[in-house]
């Protein structure tokens, strides 16, 4: 049971959050990496698939939600998305069950932290070609509170 | 429960689909079609994506890649076939319905659509989908003796095989 990475994507399709874990046994902010893969080809596919599934799962049967999937042997991607279009997306080991409750755990920290916080923009702005733009509080959420909240509450989970 | 069965040719196009309890949405011929190269094209996605997640264990170069490849080969006397993707997309779980695939070695893809797990059976996530891969084995039987020795059939075709329809409801009622 092991978590992975964390994403958070907004309603224009943009990762504003990308918090990926290394599995070592030393707790803190500093095991991993933060916001360094947002316009990387796995996340933007990750949110291709996210999308498409979406759909399909809607199609099938009407008012469905996505809430995981499987990739592969090894990695379960769960899935949560706010009224406000915000997508929540954690990666887990295969073994992981249900996680609903921790994805809505996490908006919690997000609106505590984030959609509350006076400073931070009403919407995360990127250029036209997909490229954040050079103020970088503007384009991904750099929140040290957000950050330090949310790595303490999924390192403080058993599943971790 | 279970809702539908589909069957796709490894070109992504769907040969067979049974549905076998009401449950889901009315969708026409076409629409099947496009939901079946949609999640084709889904899994290869899925592939491409597992393994830039978590470890980083890609190969260097393509002569890395190739003496792997050269060594699995020698040790296990199995060659891996390009269509074979164990990576790729294995489930989904929505608030209605899961959707489970299984791809065999030859590209043949096979998918059901159940009930969304129980809420006693929460935690035992790993029962459904054995149940489910089960069901996978012994369909993938049926397909071999109904489908493939069925000298009217051609590859990759729609299946329109009677025997293989009443083998196919035998085995889910």
């Amino acid at each position: 049971m092991t978590i992975y990475s964390f994403f958070i994507f907004d309603r224009h399709c943009n990762c504003i959050y990308n918090r990926e874990f290394t599995q070592t046994s030393a707790a803190g902010v500093n095991n991993g990496l933060i916001n360094k893969n947002n316009t990387s080809h796995s996340s933007k596919l990750l949110f291709g698939i996210i999308y498409s599934l979406k759909s399909l799962s809607a199609k099938l049967i009407s008012e469905n939600e996505l809430t995981s999937f499987t990739l592969g042997q090894s990695f379960r991607f769960h899935f949560w998305e706010s009224v406000t279009s915000y997508k929540f997306v954690v990666v887990t080991g295969y073994d992981v069950d249900d996680m609903q409750q921790v994805l809505v755990r996490l908006h919690q920290y997000f609106v505590d932290c984030v959609a509350s916080n006076g400073l931070t923009p009403v919407e995360f702005k990127w250029s036209a070609n997909g490229e954040k733009l050079d103020n970088v509080g503007y384009s991904v959420i750099c929140n040290n509170s957000f950050v330090e909240e949310t790595d303490q509450y999924l390192q403080s989970l058993s599943i971790y | 429960m279970l809702y539908s069965i589909l069957i796709l040719n490894k070109a992504g196009g769907l040969i067979y689909q049974n549905e076998v309890n009401p449950g889901l949405n009315k969708l026409s011929t076409n629409d099947y079609l496009v939901l079946a190269g949609s999640l084709h094209g889904i899994h290869a996605i899925g592939a491409q994506l597992a393994p830039n997640i978590g470890d980083k264990t890609v190969p260097a170069s393509v002569e890395e890649f190739n003496r792997n490849q050269n060594s699995s080969i020698m040790s296990t006397f199995k060659a891996q076939s390009p269509n074979t993707n164990r990576s790729g997309l294995q489930n989904i779980e929505t608030s209605l319905f899961n959707l489970y695939i299984f791809q065999t070695v030859t590209g043949l893809k096979f998918m059901l659509i159940t009930a969304p797990n129980p809420a006693e059976h929460k935690g035992e996530l790993n029962k459904q989908y054995d149940m489910a891969h089960e069901l996978f084995r012994q369909l993938y039987m049926l397909y071999s003796d109904f489908v493939m020795k069925d000298p009217f059939y051609s590859l990759d075709m729609p299946i329109k095989n009677p025997l293989f329809d009443t083998k196919v409801r035998e085995l889910v009622n």
